[in-house]
C-alpha cells in the first residue's frame, strides 16, 4: 500500500510540477516555435493570458483530485512481482487521460467570453497560411 | 480753409460708411430667433455630397499595421481656403424669457483627464500606429458634460476626448454614478467618444500586437473626471431656453472613401439661461478628429477642443463636442499643405478648429425647441465575424459585452443604442462609426443595404435626425452591406482593394457585414418607426 500511495503521489507531483512549468513557459516556448515572428507576437499573448486568467489552475485541480479514488485500484490486484508494474502502467494511463481531457477543456473554457480553441483555429489557418508573416 | 474742413467732414463720412459696411463681430451672440417656442427645426442649406460613381481613389494610408489610417499617407493637397460665407447679422443678445414659458433644466461640467505622473506602464497615442508612446501634451483630454432635461428626467451626456470607450468602461462610470441617478431621478447616463486621434489609448488596441494599450492609471483618472464632470454638471443646471441652428461647413469636410457623401452641416443646441450665467452650446458635426494627422504624438483634444475653447471665448458659453455619422471615413480638409507634423500639426489644428468656430458663431437660422426629452433604448447583438475582435477580447484588451460560442464557434457582440427624442427632433446614440449613407441615404445604398436612419426617423415622425457616434461602446465601423469586402486570405487582417481601386481599410475594423441592419432595426425599435 505505501508503495501505491507513494507511487501515485510521486507520479503526480511529477505531472503538476510539469504541467506548472508548461504553462507558465509556453508563451515563452512559443517564442522558440519555428514560425514568423508576427504568428509569435499573435500566439505567445494567448498563453500568457492562460496565467493570467488562471484558467490553467481551475482545469487542474478537478482531475487530479479524480486522480485519488484511483489508489483503489492497488486492492483490486493481485498480489504478485507484476503488482506494481501493473499498477504504475494504470498510473500513467490514468495520468495521460486525465492530460488529455484537462487539455481539452483549456482549449473550450472561456476566457473572457472567448473559447481559446476559437482563437487558436483562427490565428492557426492564418499561420499555416503563412498570412500573417507579411503583416 | 473751408476747403480742408470739407475734406475732412467726406473722409469722416467715408469711413464711417466703411465700418457700417463691415461683418458684425464675432463676439456677438448667435441670433434668437423668435422667442415664441417653435416646433419647426431649422432648414438645412445643402445635406449631402453623393456621388455613386467614383471619381477618385483615395489611399487612406499605406501604414498596413496601423488599425486605423486616414491621411498619414495622403498627397500633398492644397489647404482648403474657402472663407466662411456671411450670414445676417446676429443679434446681440438673446430675447428675455417670459416667466410663464416653459422651461428646460441644463448643467454643464467640465474636468480635466490628468496624465499619471508615476505610471508603471506606457501611454499610448491611439488612432493610427501601434506602440507610438506620447512625446507630449498639446493640451489635456477632458471629460465635459451636460445634464439636459425637458421635463420628464435628466439626461446626462458624457463626452470624453478619447478615441473610443468599451461599454465595460461606460457601465463603470453609470456605476460610479448611481447614487446620483437615485438622488435626480436621472432616466439615462450616455458617455460618447470624441473619437480624438490625438488621445491616450483607451481601447487597448494601440499597444504593441497582444498587448493591451491601455494604462491603467489613465483609466481610472478618465472614470474619476468622467463622474466628477457628470456631478458638476448635475449641480450647475439652470432654467433657460433651447435653440436649434445650423451651417453649412462648405468644403472643411472630406471623404476618404467613395462613395463620396456626408453631412456637411455643424449643427448647435444652444441653452440660454432664464438667469444670468453662461450658456451652454451642444455642437454636432460628423468628422473624425484627426486633424493632427498620423506623426502627432502630442496629446490633444484636436479641433473640437479648438471649438470649444474659441466659442467659449468669445460668447462666455460651454461647449461640448459630438461625433456625428464619421465613418467610411469622414474627416477635416487640412488647412495647410500636406504632409505635416510637430507644430504644423498643431498649426493645423487650431485652423481647423477656429474655421469651424466661425462657422458655429455664424448660425442664424436658430429656432426654439419646446422642452420635451424622452429617451428610449434599446439592446441588441450582431454576429462577431472580426477574428481580431474575438482575439482582443480573449486576451481582455477588448471591453465590450461578448456572448455565444457554444458550440459552434458563432460569438455575438452585444451592445445599446438609444434615441433622445425632442418634439420633431431626435438624436440617435450610436455605438458605433457609422458610414454617413446608412443616415442620409441616396443612390450610394443598394437593395441589400438596410433603409437609412434619416428614412426610418422621417417614418416615426421626426422632421431632423442628429447622431452621436461612438456613444455608450465602439464597435467599429458601420459600412453598408453592398460594399462590405473583406480580403479572402485574411479577413479582418489584411486590406482589400475592389476592382475601382478602392481600399477597404473600414472592414478591418468593423464587427462584420450584418452590423449595418442590427443598428438599422435597433433605431428602428428605438425610435418607434
Amino acid at each position: 500500500m505505501a508503495f501505491a500511495v507513494g507511487t501515485a503521489l510521486l507520479l503526480t507531483a511529477f505531472a503538476v510540477l510539469s504541467a506548472c512549468f508548461l504553462l507558465r513557459h509556453l508563451g515563452g516556448l512559443i517564442r522558440l516555435l519555428p514560425v514568423g515572428e508576427d504568428a509569435k507576437e499573435l500566439l505567445a499573448p494567448i498563453f500568457d493570458q492562460l496565467i493570467t486568467a488562471k484558467i490553467a489552475p481551475k482545469c487542474v485541480i478537478p482531475f487530479l483530485l479524480l486522480l485519488l479514488p484511483s489508489l483503489l485500484f492497488w486492492f483490486c490486484l493481485p498480489k504478485g512481482k507484476t503488482r506494481p508494474f501493473v499498477f504504475v502502467l494504470y498510473l500513467i494511463l490514468c495520468l495521460v487521460f486525465l492530460l488529455l481531457a484537462f487539455l481539452f477543456t483549456v482549449l473550450f473554457s472561456k476566457v473572457n467570453g472567448v473559447r481559446l480553441f476559437d482563437v487558436l483555429r483562427s490565428l492557426l489557418r492564418l499561420i499555416s497560411n503563412g498570412l500573417l508573416d507579411r503583416m | 480753409m473751408k476747403r480742408l474742413l470739407i475734406f475732412f467732414l467726406l473722409s469722416a463720412l467715408f469711413l464711417s460708411s466703411c465700418a457700417a459696411a463691415d461683418p458684425p463681430a464675432k463676439e456677438t451672440d448667435p441670433p434668437g430667433s423668435d422667442p415664441a417656442a417653435s416646433d419647426t427645426l431649422p432648414e438645412t442649406s445643402g445635406t449631402t455630397k453623393d456621388t455613386e460613381k467614383p471619381t477618385e481613389t483615395d489611399d487612406p494610408g499605406t501604414d498596413e499595421t496601423a488599425p486605423e489610417t486616414g491621411a498619414e499617407t495622403e498627397p500633398e493637397t492644397e489647404p482648403a481656403t474657402e472663407p466662411v460665407k456671411e450670414t445676417e447679422p446676429a443679434p446681440e443678445t438673446d430675447p428675455p424669457i417670459p416667466d410663464d414659458e416653459p422651461t428646460w433644466t441644463v448643467g454643464f461640467g467640465s474636468r480635466e483627464i490628468a496624465i499619471p505622473e508615476k505610471t508603471d506602464e506606457p501611454l499610448y497615442i491611439a488612432g493610427y500606429h501601434q506602440g507610438w508612446e506620447i512625446a507630449g501634451v498639446s493640451d489635456l483630454q477632458r471629460a465635459n458634460a451636460v445634464w439636459l432635461d425637458g421635463g420628464e428626467g435628466g439626461i446626462l451626456m458624457i463626452g470624453i476626448d478619447c478615441v473610443g470607450l468599451s461599454s465595460d468602461v461606460v457601465n463603470e462610470i453609470r456605476s460610479r454614478l448611481s447614487d446620483l441617478v437615485k438622488e435626480s431621478g436621472c432616466v439615462s447616463v450616455n458617455v460618447y467618444a470624441t473619437h480624438t486621434h490625438a488621445g491616450i489609448d483607451t481601447l487597448g488596441l494601440w499597444g504593441p500586437t497582444g498587448i493591451d494599450g491601455k494604462n491603467k492609471d489613465f483609466m481610472e483618472n478618465l472614470k474619476a473626471a468622467a463622474a466628477e464632470a457628470a456631478k458638476e454638471a448635475y449641480e450647475n443646471r439652470a432654467a433657460g431656453r433651447l435653440y436649434c441652428g445650423s451651417v453649412d461647413t462648405g468644403d472643411l469636410q472630406k471623404d476618404s472613401r467613395n462613395p463620396k457623401c456626408f453631412d456637411p452641416n455643424l449643427y448647435q443646441l444652444r441653452f440660454q439661461p432664464k438667469e444670468e450665467g453662461n450658456g451652454v452650446r451642444l455642437f454636432f458635426y460628423a468628422a473624425h478628429a484627426e486633424s493632427m494627422r498620423g506623426d502627432n504624438k502630442l496629446v490633444s483634444r484636436d479641433y473640437p477642443g479648438v471649438l470649444i475653447d474659441t466659442v467659449e471665448e468669445k460668447t462666455g458659453d460651454k461647449g461640448i463636442f459630438f461625433p456625428g455619422a464619421i465613418g467610411g471615413l469622414i474627416m477635416t480638409e487640412a488647412q495647410i499643405p500636406e504632409p505635416f507634423s510637430g507644430d504644423d500639426a498643431v498649426k493645423n489644428r487650431d485652423l481647423t478648429g477656429k474655421r469651424l468656430a466661425e462657422y458655429a458663431l455664424s448660425i442664424n437660422n436658430e429656432t426654439v425647441v419646446a422642452p420635451s426629452a424622452a429617451v428610449s433604448t434599446v439592446k441588441f447583438e450582431v454576429p462577431l465575424d472580426n477574428i481580431v475582435f474575438q482575439y482582443y477580447k480573449f486576451l481582455g484588451i477588448l471591453g465590450s459585452e461578448i456572448k455565444g460560442g457554444d458550440p459552434n464557434g458563432e460569438y455575438y457582440m452585444v451592445s445599446e443604442l438609444s434615441v433622445v427624442k425632442i418634439g420633431k427632433l431626435a438624436i440617435g446614440l450610436l455605438p458605433c462609426e457609422l458610414t454617413p449613407e446608412l443616415a442620409l441615404g441616396g443612390s450610394a445604398l443598394k437593395k441589400s443595404d438596410p433603409e437609412p436612419l434619416n428614412g426610418i426617423a422621417a417614418e416615426a415622425g421626426f422632421e431632423k435626425l442628429l447622431l452621436v457616434g461612438l456613444c455608450n461602446d465602439e464597435m467599429g465601423y458601420v459600412i453598408p452591406p453592398s460594399q462590405f469586402l473583406l480580403n479572402p486570405d485574411a479577413p479582418y487582417i489584411d486590406r482589400i482593394k475592389d476592382e475601382t481601386g478602392e481600399d477597404h481599410y473600414e472592414e478591418t475594423n468593423s464587427v462584420g457585414p450584418e452590423i449595418a441592419n442590427a443598428i438599422a432595426e435597433a433605431f428602428r425599435k428605438a425610435i418607434g418607426a
